[in-house]
């Protein structure tokens, strides 16, 4: 009798836990597999996603965090279209990385909906044309730099045959020394880890690319690395989804901005409209003594505006960076000694100042 | 299952093996030596080897990972790494199931060949070794413990160690059951004892034998359906748990 008794409880309590395992698995499942909008028969069989205008189309997306009492995302629409390079602006705690976590599928949003070419992040589908820069990647420190490229390759599902080339291929890409290529990953300094980051993404040759703060803490050269594989990546017609604090580094490389204030987007601006706009150009000089009454016969035969004049500098505004090259031959032509000329670069600055500002008040 | 992780994980074990790990082969086969100069029994040895708190043992030193039972997922962004690659999560819990599997019948294996190559240096009459069913049997309960290991390894670090401790608490209680037997000042306790431990024993042990079941008298499916669901709740809760803690950021 207590045998049956034991055996019985034994049986129920092992269907309560398979029951909760399986709903959880159901639910997980729902999320993976139910949402994608185009019929697909495997995910083996699919080697090409049809191309539609807006790749990425997020629609009414929210994602609270601590039960509803932290809400990082709230309301997001953003279309993005194929090929485009789009860099998320905002200050920190804004949800720009929630977002980009969202899109790849890492963290499942509370409501509302994220597509790509159709299908929601998690689809192998997508994976497969996906590659990822996190902030703070975490590296096997028991790799060599190599072994870890070929890792990737290995999780990327390319064939082996190019595998070795590709590896070479990708660390030649980023500029990782080749003395380092065979050390382990734990010896690795911060620029080298963001570049073997870098290269590990251009392994299989993705179509969509994700990269959150690329190149903060790098010294120049690595930041012109990245900067050099972002366009790379553009010219190949690559979507690229860039989260940075770097905003002339944004405005160099990205076609458009999308400002998130509090897990809104407040603003989406094309980085070329920003071209189109004034720009500062701030002029230095040496010689000779009568610079100052140069500048202003400059200023009043054209259509640069003399903004700001002082002892040894100036500040120039032109109707775009068209005339940048009309104002440099302007002062050679009146013989100013030129120590430096550059450009303001504030203006997406001034613009996330603004959109600061606006939420402030 | 995913043949990058499987080989990948296999590489990690191989290049993180230690002098203390060489040590403790060198030490246990001393060991052996000795007890089979002394005349032992080696099945008891054998069947030592081939136990529960040996293969969770085994097991748990074949699981190690970078991320997977520590709370450097706070330091760094490692399964974001990973799961934006074509790799589903229960891929991933499966075949880290499958090569701690491989893991622990390949160190089940060296140790029961140490028993053998003990019994052969010291000119042992009849050289005992572990028999076929004996054999299916590990390595069934090598991937049973497997899955148990994963489980305890996607847990983080703290919990993690405790539900181990947990474990093999219950793998040594349920081993001291022939003990009990001899108090018997109070049968109703050594029975209720003896039930309880077969209950977290049917309850908790991903483990079946099949020299028991082949040589039965009447052949029952049951141990046979235990086993399975016990393995399939211990994936299926590591494969949730991944899911919960696969990013640092948002562990709500």
């Amino acid at each position: 009798m207590a045998k049956a008794v034991a055996r019985a409880a034994l049986a129920g309590a092992r269907a309560a836990l398979i029951g909760f395992a399986l709903s959880h698995q159901v639910l997980e499942r729902r999320h993976l597999i139910l949402k994608p909008r185009y019929s697909i028969h495997s995910c083996d069989t699919v080697t090409t996603i049809p191309v539609v205008t807006s790749m990425i189309k997020i629609s009414n997306l929210s994602k609270f965090y601590k039960s509803g009492k932290v809400k990082a995302l709230d309301g997001v629409e953003l279309s993005i279209n194929a090929g485009e390079v789009i860099g998320l602006i905002g200050p920190n705690g804004a949800g720009k990385t929630t977002l980009m976590q969202c899109m790849l599928g890492l963290l499942r949003p509370t409501s509302g909906d994220i597509l790509i070419n159709g299908f929601v992040p998690n689809h192998l589908a997508v994976k497969k044309i996906t590659a990822f820069l996190p902030e703070r990647p975490l590296f096997e420190g028991w790799m060599t730099g190599r072994l870890f490229l070929r890792y990737h390759h290995m999780l990327s599902g390319q064939p082996d045959v190019n595998a070795a080339a590709e590896v070479e291929k990708a660390l030649d890409e980023v500029q990782l020394q080749e003395s380092a290529r065979d050390r382990r990953i734990k010896t690795y300094s911060k620029g080298m880890l963001q570049r073997l980051g870098l290269a590990q993404m251009l392994i299989g040759k993705p179509s969509l690319c994700f990269l959150d703060e690329p190149t903060s803490g790098l010294d120049p050269i690595s930041r012109n690395i990245v900067r050099d594989t972002i366009l790379k990546w553009k010219a190949d017609g690559a979507t690229v989804i860039l989260n940075s604090h770097h905003l002339d580094e944004v405005e160099r490389v990205c076609d458009r901005v999308a400002f998130i204030q509090k897990g809104h987007i407040d603003l989406v601006q094309s980085t070329r409209g920003l071209e189109g706009e004034t720009v500062a150009m701030l002029v230095k000089w040496a010689g000779p003594a009568n610079a100052h009454e140069r500048l202003k016969e400059i200023a009043s035969h054209s259509s640069f505006g003399l903004e700001l004049l002082t002892e040894k500098s100036a500040c120039f505004k032109l109707r775009g960076r068209q005339e940048m090259p009309l104002l440099i031959r302007a002062l050679i032509d009146a013989q100013v000694d030129i120590e430096e000329v550059f450009e303001d670069r504030a203006h997406l600055e001034k613009l996330f100042t603004a959109s600061q500002s606006r939420d402030a008040g | 299952m995913n043949r990058a992780v499987f080989i990948f994980t296999f590489l990690l074990k191989l290049s993180t093996v230690s002098k203390l790990d060489i040590a403790i082969v060198v030490l246990t086969f001393i060991g052996l030596l000795g007890a089979a100069y002394s005349g032992k029994e080696p099945t008891a040895i054998i069947e030592g080897f081939t136990s529960p708190p040996f293969l969770l043992f085994f097991g748990y030193s074949f699981s190690q990972d970078v991320a997977l039972n520590s709370n450097s997922l706070r330091d760094g962004e490692y399964f974001a790494l990973l799961f934006t690659r074509p790799l589903t999560r229960s891929s991933y819990v499966l075949t880290k199931a499958l090569v701690v599997t491989c893991g622990t019948l390949a160190i089940s294996s060296l140790f029961l060949g140490l028993v053998g190559l003990s019994e052969l240096v010291m000119h042992a009459k009849n050289i005992v070794l572990i028999d076929g069913w004996r054999f299916v049997s590990l390595t069934v309960n090598c991937f049973g413990f497997g899955c148990v290991v994963v489980l305890l390894r996607t847990l983080p670090a703290k919990i993690g160690f405790r539900c181990l401790f947990i474990f093999l608490s219950i793998c040594m209680l349920n081993s001291s059951t022939d003990f009990s037997v001899k108090m018997d000042q109070d049968a109703s306790i050594v029975y209720a004892w003896e039930y309880f431990a077969t209950f977290l024993q049917n309850f908790l042990y991903p483990v079946i034998d099949f020299d028991a079941l082949v040589h039965s008298t009447r052949f029952t499916w049951q141990p046979i359906i235990d086993y399975a669901s016990n393995c399939l709740i211990y994936l299926m809760i590591a494969i949730y748990i991944l899911n919960k803690r696969e990013f640092s950021y948002a562990e709500n």
